[in-house]
């Protein structure tokens, strides 16, 4: 079974990351959703038909030729605010998901591969963050800080989203500890951070990456979650808030679902196709996961 | 045993960094805003109900923090929440109490069902790995696990309430008429039913890949493949051996998936105005109600630690391994 | 015919969605009732997929490609699979690397060894504690250990209560891969001399799979050599001892310092086995070979042929080419 160790090793450093996304048929379509959005997002100015802010339009439209989502409650364009709203989603989304990764990482290596007391205290704290539920501690935070905007989300979020990645990246880093070229490392002298960085990091890689997209949902789904409670910045444009302003005008009970579906079915979207390009590498982590 | 020492231990040690949290935050937020508050309901609030607030937050107090710490510490432990700004002048601790038994009962009863529901379909699923049912459940279980709760809550609320008017759109039972009795049950289970099922719906899908996935690796270990040398029934080794191992990772996993549930608990209340903790939640941050909201989140919190230490103590019962103090 | 065990032209190995690795290549051969076989080569030649393979253990991607396995005049390869399964345990059995995790980490020893039973035989509770015990005492563990939980014992008692496990229905084969590798050298001689004596006293036929093959010069009655998926030898134990034929067996022979004599200059044999995912052309063993003949070896591989009797070299030195 040991040998059975070696060649995960083996495949890990043998990657071609390309190639593993595209190979796999349910990540190949999580890229391509994905990349769509990015599109969208860098496109927005050009692909909008209207500006998103402009209230020129009559409100409470339904859908027509002129208005593909209808209307809002104040005349702007539905179609035109989901468009540019791609861009805060997509962007809260992945810098959100980089922060918590990073701070997961930072948290799970220290811990794991410094061990003792360190890893005790270190561990505690991520217990701590664990168990408290996430988005009632998210929404008092929210509540209490004054100054609402953007980078407020995303400090919040990513305060609340480290703790799981920090506690399975420390799990990996204690198996690979006792690997032998570790050891082998270890042995000859090499410094904590060179061991760190060049024999343990690039086997978590793909655990790394795996964390990422975990991460990057988390965020989608709960920057959504806030901007629908009013808690977000209810001035800015994202598919959270145009959720925000259809539930409070009621959207639904006129008969508008449009206004409150579409940007909630692009959140899913958003939220699927990172957890479809994790099963890329999801696979690769485990390789028992993997179809024969 | 050391293991449910550890678990007392940090059953503790987290209580107290919540309340530590709770009391820091309104002390540590740039524009402090308990004074933000008072400033808002100046004039509404009699001079009392102001200095009991000040005393709260600890402004214009001459005592230090620690003071101040202590004087906290002092009335969480009796209950003192203060009074509720929102339904001023009833004392938090009474609107909290109103609310409990609402959401004890619609998640209780629904993460209850969702984790056995989830957990059976998870075993099925892992057993058959290339059947149709399986390439079916894996992507729905994925895309529910995807999807913002409060979006499907609309969703649901939208199509079987308002369309088809199957059921009523909120609240927990029918305000109309004095109902009592059996009707009174009738009507509560009644308005439960959608906001049970979505809350169903959106946990059961976690639980199912967690489930399928720890089965699909425990299927690779050698005590499987040894009791299918030894000609035991499948469905012995799928339930006996394989499950029951399989099983374990969802207990001490369990904190994790709790706050998830917690998350599609509060969103589906407010969606569907279900008067539990999660709807009182959302109104006492639409109406600044700082006193009212910092005992939910440390109701929340202290009920999600209970439910966790529950499922540590379970756990012990589940895994021989914990109760020697492992290998 | 006497024959408990008859393995023919069996193919077995790995398949993934790119490539399929043959770690069994045409193997053949025959086992006795009560006779000791061992298995011995190094490494990833295809002893342990010869084990399962032989029982229709191979999980995913484990598969047998071809071949026929005839156990007590039964066709395994055509068997159904309920019929497999009642066949199991009462008709063979198995005893896996001591290293596995072969024992459920959630039940009682006594549980799991009912159930090794009560799936096969009807037993009442009663029944099944005497048994139970009468095992544990076959193998030298005392019964207190029945209501302990796998994790409480030690290595060699997990080895001990699996080959009791195995022998529950007394079989008429028990399979043992690597039974004593992860255990100390002590433990390893002890195991193996009870096995002995049990195999004695019961009557059961043994493939004892292994790589150290000074283990089993002593106790079994043959032995055959396995390379790169291939038998190459074959012979009762103390002909093989005295003449190794295959240049490969004299190879192996000849790794192991003996305790007493002589200092000898250490052999080893330079090289490594071939990639078992590719085809081979020739014989396995060609180029690490030092007795190789150009022109013949490289060219065409060896079949397993009797030379004298009983003795099976798969060698081009004996096959008069």
């Amino acid at each position: 079974m040991s040998s059975l160790i070696q060649e995960q090793d083996r495949v890990v450093n043998d990657v071609n990351y390309v190639k593993l996304f595209f190979k796999n048929r349910k990540s190949a379509i999580g890229v391509i959703i994905f990349l769509s959005f990015v599109v969208i997002a860098i496109f927005a100015p050009w692909i909008a038909p209207y500006s998103p802010n402009s209230m020129a339009f009559t409100p409470l439209q339904g859908p027509s030729w002129k208005h593909w989502l209808g209307t809002t409650a104040v005349g702007q364009d539905i179609l035109s605010q989901v468009i540019w709203g791609t861009r805060l989603s997509l962007m809260v989304g992945l810098i959100t998901g980089g922060i918590a990764t990073a701070i997961s990482v930072i948290m799970g290596l220290t811990s794991g591969y410094l061990g003792g007391i360190t890893d005790d205290i270190l561990m505690t704290i991520t217990n701590i963050f664990l168990v408290i539920p996430g988005l009632p501690l998210i929404i008092i935070i929210s509540a209490f800080i004054v100054v609402k905007g953007v980078w407020t989300i995303i400090f919040v979020i990513s305060l609340t989203g480290w703790a799981w990645g920090a506690r399975t990246l420390r799990s990996q880093v204690l198996t690979l500890k006792n690997r032998d070229y570790v050891k082998a490392s270890v042995v000859t002298g090499e410094s904590s951070a060179h061991i760190i960085f060049s024999d343990i990091f690039p086997n978590m890689l793909s655990l790394v990456v795996a964390n990422f997209f975990g991460a990057a949902v988390y965020a989608v789904l709960s920057e959504a979650g806030l901007e629908f409670l009013g808690l977000g910045d209810s001035s800015a444009i994202s598919w959270g808030t145009i959720l925000y302003w259809a539930q409070n005008n009621q959207a639904l009970l006129f008969g508008l679902w449009e206004w409150a579906a579409v940007p909630g079915l692009l959140i899913a979207l958003l939220g699927m196709s990172f957890a479809l390009m994790n099963f890329a590498v999801d696979e690769l982590t485990n390789p028992r996961l993997r179809k024969r | 045993m050391k293991y449910i020492l550890k678990r007392v231990i940090f059953f503790l040690i987290t209580l107290w960094a919540a309340l530590t949290i709770n009391f820091i935050l309104p002390r540590m937020m740039p524009g402090n805003p308990a004074e933000v508050m008072i400033a808002k309901f100046q004039g509404r609030l009699n001079p009392q109900a102001i200095s009991a607030l000040e005393i709260a937050f600890g402004i214009n107090t001459h005592e230090s923090m620690l003071a101040q710490y202590w004087d906290y510490l002092g009335r969480m432990a009796t209950g003192n929440f203060g009074i509720s700004v929102s339904f001023y002048p009833t004392t938090v601790a009474q609107v909290l109490a109103q609310a409990v038994p609402w959401t004890l009962g619609l998640a209780g009863i629904s993460t209850v069902i969702a984790f056995i529901l989830g957990t059976l379909l998870g075993i099925r699923v892992s057993w058959k790995r290339n059947s149709a049912s399986s390439s079916f459940a894996v992507p729905i279980a994925f895309f529910l696990n995807s999807m913002p709760y409060f979006w499907f809550a609309l969703i649901v609320e939208y199509v079987f309430a308002f369309v088809f008017g199957w059921f009523p759109l909120g609240g927990a039972y029918s305000s109309s008429s004095g109902l009592s009795g059996l009707a009174l049950v009738w009507s509560v289970l009644y308005h439960a039913i959608l906001p049970a099922a979505t809350i169903i719906i959106t946990a059961m899908g976690g639980w199912m890949l967690t489930m399928r996935n720890n089965m699909i690796s425990v299927l690779s270990d050698d005590y499987i493949t040894f009791a299918f040398a030894q000609g035991l029934p499948e469905k012995e080794i799928e339930m006996n051996y394989a499950a029951r191992n399989a099983i374990l990772p969802s207990f001490t996993g369990f904190a994790m998936a709790i706050g998830f549930v917690i998350s599609g608990v509060l969103l589906t209340e407010i969606v569907f105005s279900y008067p539990g903790v999660g709807y009182l939640l959302y109104q006492a941050v639409l109406n600044i109600d700082y006193p009212l909201m910092q005992a939910i989140f440390l109701f929340i919190t202290v009920a999600v630690l209970v439910a966790n230490f529950i499922a540590d103590i379970v756990y012990v019962f589940l895994d021989p391994r914990a109760r020697s103090g492992g290998e | 015919m006497d024959a408990l065990l008859k393995v023919k032209d069996l193919n077995a190995g790995y398949e993934f969605t790119n490539f399929k690795t043959w770690a069994v290549r045409n193997v053949s051969f025959e086992l006795n009732k009560g006779e000791f076989l061992g298995i011995a080569g190094e490494s990833g030649c295809g002893k342990s997929t010869l084990a399962f393979g032989v029982i229709r253990l191979l999980m995913p991607p484990g598969k047998i490609f071809s071949g026929s396995i005839e156990f007590n005049g039964i066709d395994l390869m055509k068997v159904d699979d309920e019929s497999l399964r009642k066949m199991r345990w009462k008709e063979f059995s198995m005893v896996f690397q001591a290293s596995m995790n072969v024992l459920n980490p959630v039940l009682k020893v006594r549980t799991q060894i009912y159930n090794s039973i009560k799936y096969h035989v009807n037993m009442t509770e009663s029944e099944l504690e005497k048994r139970a015990k009468e095992l544990l005492n076959l193998v030298n563990v005392s019964s207190k250990y029945l209501d302990a939980y796998p994790h409480q014992l030690s290595g060699g008692m997990k080895q001990r209560v699996v080959i009791a496990m195995a022998l529950a229905l007394n079989p008429k084969l028990v399979i043992m891969d690597e039974p004593t590798t992860a255990l100390d050298v002590v433990v390893q001689r002890r195991i193996l001399q009870e096995i002995d004596e049990l195999r004695r006293q019961l009557g059961f036929a043994i493939i004892f799979i292994t790589h150290d093959l000074s283990l089993l010069v002593e106790i079994s009655d043959s032995l055959a050599i396995m390379y790169a998926g291939q038998i190459i030898e074959k012979a009762p134990s103390e002909k093989l001892y005295a003449k190794p034929l295959h240049p490969y067996t004299y190879g192996l022979m000849h790794s192991f310092p003996p305790l007493v004599g002589k200092r000898q200059k250490l052999h080893g044999i330079a090289g490594r086995p071939p990639d078992l995912s590719s085809d081979i052309k020739g014989c396995p063993f060609y180029p690490r070979c030092e007795k190789r003949i150009n022109g013949v070896c490289d060219v065409e591989n060896p079949k397993l042929v009797e030379i004298e009797s009983e003795h099976f070299v798969a060698c081009h030195l004996y096959d008069g080419k």
